[in-house]
């Protein structure tokens, strides 16, 4: 059987080895609960402090205390979420948020307070009027993602934070699919508060992180403990954590490479698939205005579930959206907020690269997407005569 | 005292945490690396990945005589308490009373008190001498107002082991569903949720040699609870989020691990060392006092506080042991353990309390050593204000 291929990076990846090593002794012989007051405790607790350190860096917070670990991005948004929102003001989100973002947005709104949302472009873009437009009040919450999980968009997030400060709200970016090849520095983006998770960016799944601006109003989703600074409560999982730091720091390190590189593979997918294969569109903003791993392509004619299952019995594996949403055959909340055609959302799949992508993964890639469309083409040809 | 330490010190502090059992941390390892795929994906390795989380699921649902269905994976004990009360008492509808256990984790009773500035009328049930919920007291304020009672099944601070199944038909009988945080419990004592008869249990992984970071909500019946974390949908719409897969992996090892320890000789051996640390304490130190007995105990707990030292003070002087002061996650300054005051114990007895909590691995000689610290620690500084 052919070595498969994967491209789902955006989906997750597999934990750096430099990270599994930095983790490890943290689960046994170094297993402190970092609340306890013993030597096992502090050592614990040095370990997740310098974690924040690390995590704080990549991101530019000047105090590491203004971040809290959380169990991973979905959480992350929530807290921010209904942390950051008040009882009388509106959740204002962009409409292609991820899930965890418009459900807690929704639930909010079960709750009585208003959710609206911004609309975006066609390249899955929120126009910078957009703020003024929705009408953002005092006392709003505007969330906005940084990179957009399934057609790679950035989101001009600066220019909504200045325009939604001006009118007296307040500003959270999903900075999720970001972390590790994108810049992200809090200070530049200027917003009062922004999510990260870690099994993006070579970090373990089960840790993410918020970071709140020092003197944001946030009331903690979670109650029982002091951990976390009383704003997330729950033993803290230094091992997670502790991988989390790893990979923040290496993210920093080796940002600029993993862009370029990226990038470049990115680049030449698209490159080889619009050589090879005719019918193919490209959907969200033309490389380089577009996240460096990401590409997302719609196959004329071509149903997205049919040329997975094809794609898969060649050995790639991409998605149809977000992971989550795998298991759905609706069009994307993405795609449609974009205003694709019908046609050409339902054949959308995304391919994601990541470190561990090789070049000639993505030669290989692209003959393989080629002989997976021109099997279901002919196919229908063949059964069209019949 | 001033002796070089030459031994590492003794951990008896496995309430706080437990070191995750080597064959876990082999379980686990490959889900971070080849099997790193998100579960939620289309392609075959993902599949696989689903099959590790329904066999870690399975293996969590006999551990506690659950069904499969009814576990959902959380990130600890306190997002499964949490979720617990605010999602148990929303079921309630018109029903406004949340009763609780004045021995509760902080991960309740901070909960209960958040949901009565939200306009619930929380209760809190005291507890006998021995740090027993009494349960005459619970069925004076059970009636149709009550939504949720949680009560746990073994208190972190001194190890009793509460009256649960009897608080189940209690509180059933006037149709309010049950909780209980058994994050203590699990792994240690054998855990049946039928028996308990409640809706809802706690599972804490890093409380039974599974990592920090998971543990899971266990709910009987067909409550359909509104989730905590919404989004992705993943746990069949119960908690979103991506799995934290080798922790999960690593939850289902563990559970099964604690089948085998609590189906062999362990527990008994680790009471039988408890009871000869205590009785060690009892037989050497004339002002040790020892909460919790006569009602029953997780074997591997012993609550203890010598007169004229508080917990930090007696810890301080045995450095060769880890141990805690009581829960991990409230340092009790001057109020002392809440569990003792609730139990009716004076402030300066409660400040004293000092948890030594064996392990799976404890061994007799630790046992000796860390009975031996503490009598010397407690004789050298108590023999002058004996006294006084
Ligand atoms: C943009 C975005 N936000 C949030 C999340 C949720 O993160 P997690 O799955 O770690 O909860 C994801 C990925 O799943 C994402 O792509
Ligand atoms: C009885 C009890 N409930 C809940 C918790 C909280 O669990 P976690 O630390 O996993 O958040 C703990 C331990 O800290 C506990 O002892």
């Amino acid at each position: 059987m052919p070595q498969r291929i994967y491209l789902d990076h955006a989906a997750t990846g597999p934990v750096d080895p430099r990270v599994f090593e930095a983790m490890r002794p943290w689960l046994s012989e170094r297993f402190g609960n970092a609340a306890a007051v013993h030597r096992r405790g502090q050592e614990a607790r040095a370990a997740l402090e310098a974690a924040r350190a690390q995590v704080a860096a990549l991101i530019g917070a000047g105090d590491p205390a203004d971040l809290i670990f959380t169990s991973g991005g979905t959480e992350a948004n929530q807290l921010a979420l209904v942390g950051l929102s008040r009882p009388g003001g509106a959740v204002v989100t962009s409409a292609v948020e991820h899930a965890s973002v418009l459900e807690a947005a929704r639930a909010l709104a079960s709750l009585g307070r208003v959710h609206r949302q911004l609309p975006v472009t066609s390249l899955a873009l929120v126009p910078k009027e957009a703020v003024d437009e929705a009408g953002v009040g005092p006392g709003d919450l505007v969330s906005v993602m940084l990179v957009q999980n399934e057609v790679g968009s950035i989101e001009p997030v600066r220019a909504i934070a200045d325009a939604a400060h001006r009118r007296g709200a307040l500003v959270h970016t999903d900075a999720v699919q970001a972390a590790g090849s994108w810049p992200v520095d809090v200070a530049e983006l200027g917003v009062d508060a922004l999510s990260l998770s870690a099994h993006k960016f070579g970090g373990p799944q089960g840790v993410g992180a918020l970071w709140i601006r020092p003197g944001a109003p946030f009331a903690p989703l979670f109650a029982g403990g002091a951990h976390e600074r009383g704003r997330r409560p729950g033993t803290v999982p230094v091992a997670l954590a502790v991988g989390m730091g790893e990979a923040a720091r290496l993210a920093r390190i080796e940002l600029p490479e993993r862009a370029f590189r990226l990038s470049r593979l990115r680049d030449r997918l698209l490159r080889e698939v619009r050589s090879r294969v005719r019918g193919v569109e490209l959907n969200g903003p033309e490389p380089p205005e577009r996240s460096p791993g990401n590409l997302n392509l719609s196959f004329e004619g071509i149903a997205a579930g049919i040329l997975l299952v094809r794609l898969d019995l060649e050995g790639v594996e991409a998605s149809a959206g977000a992971a989550c949403a795998s298991g759905s055959t609706d069009v994307s909340h993405v795609l449609r907020a974009m205003g694709l055609p019908p046609g050409r959302a339902q054949s959308a799949l995304r391919f994601t690269v990541g470190t561990t992508t090789r070049p000639r993964d993505i030669d290989e890639a692209a003959r393989r997407i080629r002989r997976a469309v021109a099997g279901i083409r002919e196919g229908r040809g063949v059964a069209r005569e019949a | 005292m001033s002796a070089p330490r030459t031994r590492a010190p003794v951990y008896l502090d496995h309430n706080a945490t437990t070191p995750v059992d080597p064959r876990v941390v082999g379980a686990m390892a490959p889900y971070w690396t080849e099997r790193f795929h998100n579960p939620s994906s289309p392609y075959p390795p993902s599949a696989v990945v689903r099959q590790a989380i329904a066999d870690a699921r399975a293996a969590l649902a006999r551990l506690v005589g659950a069904r499969p269905e009814g576990v959902v994976f959380t990130g600890g004990g306190t997002e499964s308490d949490n979720w617990a009360l605010r999602a148990g008492f929303a079921r309630g509808r018109g029903r406004r009373r949340l009763v609780v256990s004045a021995i509760e984790h902080p991960a309740v009773l901070e909960t209960a008190a958040a949901l009565g500035r939200e306009g619930a009328e929380v209760v809190s049930v005291p507890v006998d001498a021995h740090g027993v919920v009494a349960v005459e007291a619970l069925e004076k304020v059970l009636d149709e107002r009550v939504a949720l009672v949680s009560v746990m099944l073994a208190s972190n601070e001194i190890g009793t082991i509460q009256p649960v199944a009897e608080v189940s038909r209690r509180a059933h009988a006037v149709g309010a569903l049950v909780h209980t945080d058994a994050s203590q419990a699990v792994g240690k004592i054998p855990v049946d949720v039928e028996a308990l008869g409640v809706d809802l249990l706690t599972v804490a992984g890093h409380k039974l040699y599974a990592p920090k970071g998971v543990g899971a909500l266990v709910i009987a019946g067909d409550l359909g609870l509104e989730p905590l974390l919404a989004g992705g949908g993943q746990e069949g719409g119960r908690r979103s989020g991506t799995e934290n897969v080798p922790a999960i992996v690593g939850l289902g090892e563990a559970a099964r691990l604690a089948g085998a320890w609590l189906a062999g000789p362990g527990p008994r051996r680790q009471g039988r060392l408890r009871d000869t640390l205590e009785s060690r304490l009892r037989d050497a130190l004339a002002r040790v006092r020892v909460f919790g007995p006569p009602a029953p105990r997780l074997p591997n707990t012993l609550a203890i506080a010598v007169a004229g030292f508080t917990g930090a003070e007696l810890l301080a002087a045995c450095p060769e042991i880890l141990a805690g002061t009581g829960s991990a996650c409230h340092h009790p300054g001057d109020a002392g353990s809440p569990t003792l005051r609730a139990m009716g114990v004076d402030a300066a007895t409660a400040r004293g309390l000092v948890r030594l909590s064996l392990g799976r691995a404890t061994t007799g000689r630790e046992v000796g050593r860390a009975a031996a610290a503490l009598v010397a620690a407690a004789l050298g500084r108590g023999g002058t204000s004996e006294e006084a």
